[in-house]
């Protein structure tokens, strides 16, 4: 017992810890900050937490080399070579990559009006194209790429346009299912990881929900840009991932799905904008998502039912065929 | 879509393009490795001795890890072809070639199945077959040997020792049929399957001993 407690320890709690403290540095120089654009790439940026959560437990499982060995020959290493390990490589990227890119999202504005979406379009343009190029999971084919690419960009979509305030909080939801599908699909490693970036968008949201209760003005996050490039794109592809190596049969459009749930922010969007303080925006989004999210998970059960009975015909065919 | 968003759209492609063109999804380091770690393996050595052919149907292989610090755990593949060298009689040693293929691995439990050819263990859908060629061996008793050879496991190769029995000649309307039991133990992290050892600590040991019980129809080889 205590051995599983030390594992959800090491791989979950603290991975997700050492991501919110991060983001909490974040947090607080938005608050203090009186120029616009900076708290703005402030609150962009802070989606890179969430890779950090994913890439921690990910080397806490396997080990740096794991995602050396996606890059580079290590001399005198025998371990195998895994195309799941890319995994780790894009959240490496990810969380890089997410300072430069709300650093350029946020001073677009100054620079030229609508300057901000196009970054942003060639953002997730870039993201999708690298994913389709250099992460290819086992039954990869030219299709199945086009369609990765077409999934990466209907979830920065979907994160960008329907989760404004409640992007955290979504993201918190969407990593819980991918860990749940992942543990239903035979594939700890991805389920405990997914459960790390769960734990440390649903710590970051909470800090940020304490810390906007005093500063209100330094809170209005910003779910397109950098925010849903680094979410939808990580999302997407650990999705993929999870579909690539289920071995219990979930079917292939849950895995299509999670992606995709923040569109259910849009559900009741009346409501949310008719909301008089931004906390019951939040929540009407999050409600939306969470009706998809059952939808989804009932769709699932009887799925599995269905294919559990299907099976339990078939062993009875086999069974009366020898005779008992 | 604007000019400039076009504009943007364009130079995304363009930078991704070459990579496109030079790289295949597929890591160059991958192939590197299997080459490099795979050593290149003799024909068997004897090649005017009858071949042994494998039944499948009754050849298996079967496993054991302790679990949680506590029991024996066995489970088996079903699914086990290939072929052996070996002139019927102890005046030389046997050769082995033989895959198993990971997608029949049998515990009981449909569940347990899934796990163990999933990323965590075996790894299926990247390592579909464990395979074992012999590259020597020695007498060590009547019909008893030492075989040395190679194990791939999950895209590692690794020379191993294994004890070899052969358990007898049966005589069948169409020929001859040869039975083999033999025996190895490994350590799984060697071959980069660590999950269960150290985390979480103990929930499954590092050592794997596997039996393999092999049946074959005596065939000539063409000359």
């Amino acid at each position: 017992m205590d051995g599983v407690v030390d594992y959800v320890l090491m791989v979950v709690v603290i991975p997700a810890a050492i991501a919110v403290l991060l983001a909490s540095t974040l947090l607080v120089f938005a608050s203090f900050s009186d120029a616009r654009p900076q708290r703005k790439w402030c609150i962009e940026a802070i989606g890179f937490a969430v890779c950090v959560a994913f890439l921690l437990s990910f080397v806490r499982e396997l080990e740096w080399s794991a995602i050396v060995r996606q890059v580079r020959v290590i001399e005198g290493d025998d371990a195998p070579f895994e195309r799941w390990h890319r995994v780790g490589l894009l959240a490496l990227v990810l969380a890089i990559a997410a300072f430069p890119m709300a650093w350029l999202h946020a001073s677009a504005a100054r620079l030229r009006p609508g300057l901000e979406r196009i970054w942003f379009g060639a953002f997730a343009l870039t993201a999708s194209m690298l994913v389709m190029l250099f992460v290819a999971f086992p039954g990869a084919n030219p299709w199945t790429q086009c369609g990765q690419v077409l999934l990466v960009l209907a979830s920065i979509a979907a994160f960008a346009r329907c989760a404004h305030g409640a992007v955290l909080w979504m993201a918190w939801i969407v990593f819980a299912a991918l860990a749940l599908l992942a543990g239903l699909g035979g594939f700890a490693s991805l389920a405990v990881m997914c459960g790390a970036a769960s734990a440390a968008a649903f710590g970051i949201a909470i800090l940020a929900a304490i810390v906007g209760l005093r500063v209100h003005s330094a809170f209005n996050f910003i779910s397109g840009g950098a925010m849903a490039v680094v979410l939808g794109t990580l999302v997407a592809t650990v999705a993929r991932c999870g579909m690539a190596y289920d071995q219990a049969g979930v079917p292939w459009w849950a895995w299509t799905a999670i992606p995709i749930l923040p569109v259910g922010g849009s559900l009741f969007v009346r409501q949310a904008r008719r909301a008089p303080f931004r906390a019951a925006d939040t929540l009407w989004r999050c409600a939306g998502m969470l009706v998809l999210a059952a939808a989804l998970a009932g769709a699932v059960a009887v799925s599995q039912a269905s294919a559990s009975e299907q099976s339990d015909e078939s062993d009875q065919d086999l069974s009366d065929m020898y005779g008992g | 879509m604007t000019h400039s968003t076009r504009l943007l759209a364009m130079l995304a492609i363009s930078i991704a393009a070459p990579f496109l063109l030079t790289t295949t999804p597929v890591s160059a380091s991958a192939r590197v490795r299997t080459e490099a770690s795979t050593p290149k393996i003799a024909a068997h050595p004897q090649e005017s001795v009858p071949n042994i052919v494998l039944d499948p149907v009754h050849s298996m292989a079967v496993f054991r890890i302790q679990h949680l610090g506590a029991g024996f755990f066995w489970g088996r593949f079903n699914e086990v072809a290939g072929s052996v060298a070996w002139p019927l009689d102890d005046s030389t040693a046997p050769s082995f070639d033989v895959v198993v293929q990971v997608n029949k691995v049998d515990t009981g439990s449909e569940k347990l199945d899934g796990n163990l050819q999933g990323p965590n263990f075996f790894n299926q859908a990247e390592f579909p077959t464990i395979a074992f060629r012999s590259k020597a061996a020695k007498r060590i008793g009547e019909r008893h040997y030492a075989v040395t050879g190679d194990l791939t496991l999950r895209g590692v190769t690794k020379e191993i020792e294994v004890d070899c029995t052969v358990t007898g000649i049966g005589k069948t309307p169409t020929g001859q049929k040869v039975g083999f039991e033999c025996s190895f133990t490994i350590n799984r992290a060697d071959y980069g399957m660590k999950w269960g050892i150290e985390a979480p600590k103990g929930a499954l040991g590092n050592e794997v001993k596997m039996v393999i019980a092999l049946e074959g129809d005596v065939a000539k080889v063409k000359e």
